[in-house]
């Protein structure tokens, strides 16, 4: 219904995966791909921004478990920022803060990327 | 004092991805009215999609002709919502999945809504029909702190 889109920016070194839409179950093509794109695999830090994102269902937590299972498979780490609160509970509740550090706003996330502050 | 009548709104929605949506914020519309705070109507949302979308994907296997029913009942107490699909197989209860064996690929990295569901809503129930067929039923109160609690039958 409200499709997934998505746009890659870089700061520096760091790409920031902007989503957009509902993170659901046709989500994964273009996000893995995404990670797997000649601009953003020499970033070793990947920013997801989820101020776009209104909707993630069960799918989309699949989608972002396989996204941790590529990024340590690529020695990458993995951010995110800008999650509701609702969300940032749902990602507590399963796991996923283990695997993703999540920050408030986007500059905090770049910020806690800084040399020293990595995780 | 005459007695409140619990207001009932039905939907039929297509086994379709997408549709869960319709019940999610009519479930949503509906808890706001009665007064729950905004973060428990995000947790009824949550756990109404993944109820809705257990019956589109597993019981109806996406036939979109073939449609689930979702009745919202708000009484002076709790919201239920009855998600009735008319497929077969059962539905797991919902243990907490292992996170660390998925991101290894030692199991599925699916298997995340019935343990969102009974993780976000006061009662669960599971009522499996003999001729085929199931009722999921949440249960969201207004009263105090949150528990939960989750039932299973037959009938």
């Amino acid at each position: 219904m409200n499709q997934h889109r998505l746009r890659v920016r870089h700061s520096g070194a760091i790409a920031i995966i902007d989503l957009e839409g509902d993170l659901s179950h046709d989500s994964e093509g273009p996000l893995l791909g995404a990670l797997r794109d000649p601009h953003v695999l020499p970033s070793s830090v990947v920013v997801l921004n989820f101020a776009g994102v209104g909707y993630i269902n069960s799918a989309g937590i699949s989608l972002l478990v396989s996204l941790v299972a590529e990024v340590i498979h690529t020695e990458r780490t993995l951010l995110a920022c800008c999650l509701s609160p609702h969300y940032r509970k749902i990602f507590q509740m399963v796991g996923l803060t283990e695997y993703i550090q999540v920050f408030e706003t986007e500059l905090d996330a770049l910020r806690g990327t800084e040399p020293g502050k990595a995780r | 004092m005459p007695r409140f009548e619990p207001r009932v709104v039905q939907l039929s929605l297509p086994s379709e991805f997408g549709y869960e949506k319709v019940a999610m914020l009519s479930a949503g519309a509906i808890a706001e009215n009665m007064g729950f705070s905004p973060a428990r109507v995000q947790d009824l949302q949550t756990a109404v999609s993944e109820a809705c979308l257990n019956a589109i994907e597993h019981a109806h296997r996406l036939r979109a002709g073939v449609k689930l029913v979702v009745t919202l009942r708000a009484g002076v107490e709790e919201l239920q919502v009855n998600v009735v699909d008319r497929g077969g197989g059962s539905i797991p209860r919902g243990r907490r999945p292992h996170i660390l064996e998925k991101v290894e690929g030692h199991e599925d990295s699916r298997g995340w809504g019935m343990f969102l569901i009974e993780s976000l809503v006061d009662q669960v129930r599971v009522t499996t029909r003999r001729g085929g067929g199931k009722t999921l039923r949440l249960v969201l109160r207004l009263d105090g702190p949150r528990r939960s609690v989750y039932e299973q039958d037959s009938v």
